[in-house]
């Protein structure tokens, strides 16, 4: 007896065989029990394949096609108005220090630091710094001033933090 | 022909919305992670894949006719984007994530572990397959695919797409029955 070819027996599984081809082949299946547990192999196989569960995804891809960000929160726009703002209040009340403090400043050589008695530099400096600032006349006590720079600081790191964070940043 | 369920967002979508288009997504991705997953066996690869997918389809979308589902398109450029990366990646064989399969309702734990156990020498056994046979059996068990499609899909021979499917299903029928596998 000729056994039913795998290509016939694959495409029956597939319903790919013409309606005459078909009907020859039940005929032989019924009468062939090789063939016919080639089929039921071949069958369930098919049916593994069915059974295989789908994975849950675990990550959303939509949201990379949002149409547009969600624009900042206003409390988040007005904080950022107002550290702009302490930050130039604290630059004007800083000026009278810097000049004060800055005008002579030392700068050490690039060639690296030469303890006293260096035969080319006698005093371990090359470069003296003379700097002059305009006065504003404003006269504070150096620490008002020095609260003002740590406070202006301390918002500037707040504020920052508060716009870097994932609820508060924008998306791009 | 039947209007497509899509196709008002497909409309939308291809004049620029974003927001319909990302209604598609989200009603597609987890299948065509799945695609991505079947073929490439690992977790994160699948996902950034499946997101490539999107992208591609975005990028494609002006060529799509809008009557068609979205789905069964999507699934494809899914298939064929992993048979690249394949292609390029070469025949290194990636370790199977562990699952977390959906379990059918009312299944008992015994019954739970032997079904996880069978999907994953399922797996298993489809990543053993040369990445041509990986994409027949694909394109016609998961996505439904007539031979005729599937050539077109995968632009080569009718005899050929037969070939690699009847292939491939027989190597993966003496995997399954091989108990000591994987």
């Amino acid at each position: 007896m000729n056994h039913l070819s795998e290509e016939t027996i694959n495409e029956y599984l597939d319903h790919a065989l013409t309606p005459e081809l078909r009907a020859k082949s039940e005929l032989h299946l019924a009468a062939c029990p090789t063939c016919a547990a080639r089929l039921g192999e071949l069958r369930a196989l098919f049916g593994h394949l069915a059974s295989l569960p789908e994975l849950a995804l675990e990550v959303d891809l939509a949201s990379q096609f949002k149409k547009n960000p969600a624009p900042l929160p206003p409390s988040i726009r007005w904080l950022t108005l107002v550290e702009a703002l302490i930050a130039l209040f604290a630059l004007v009340l800083f000026w009278p220090l810097a000049e004060t403090t800055l005008p002579s400043v030392p700068i050490p050589t690039t060639m690296g630091f030469w303890p006293d008695g260096n035969p080319l530099f006698a005093d371990g400096f090359i470069l003296n710094l003379d700097l002059q600032l305009p006065r504003l006349g404003l006269d504070l006590p150096v620490a008002a001033l020095a609260l003002t720079v740590i406070s202006a600081t301390l918002l500037w790191l707040l504020g920052n933090g508060l716009l870097l964070s994932p609820r508060s940043r924008r998306i791009l | 022909m039947t209007e497509s369920p899509d196709r008002d967002l497909i409309v939308r979508a291809r004049r620029g919305d974003r927001d319909a288009f990302g209604e598609l997504v989200r009603s597609t991705q987890n299948a065509v992670f799945n695609v991505c997953y079947r073929l490439l066996g690992e977790r994160r690869e699948a996902e950034d894949l499946a997101q490539e997918t999107f992208i591609r389809a975005w990028d494609k979308l002006h060529t799509f006719d809008p009557q068609r589902p979205f789905l069964p398109w999507v699934r494809r450029v899914a298939a064929n984007l992993c048979l690249n990366h394949l292609s390029a990646r070469g025949s290194d064989l990636p370790e199977l994530n562990e699952e977390h399969d959906l379990a059918a309702p009312g299944t008992t734990p015994p019954l739970l572990v032997e079904q996880r156990q069978q999907a994953e020498k399922i797996r298993a056994a489809l990543l053993r397959l040369p990445p041509r046979y990986r994409i027949a059996i694909e394109l016609r068990h998961f996505q439904e695919l007539s031979y005729e499609e599937m050539a077109q899909a995968l632009n080569c021979p009718l005899s050929d797409v037969k070939s690699d499917l009847f292939r491939a299903r027989k190597l993966l029928a003496e995997k399954l029955k091989d108990p000591d596998f994987p």
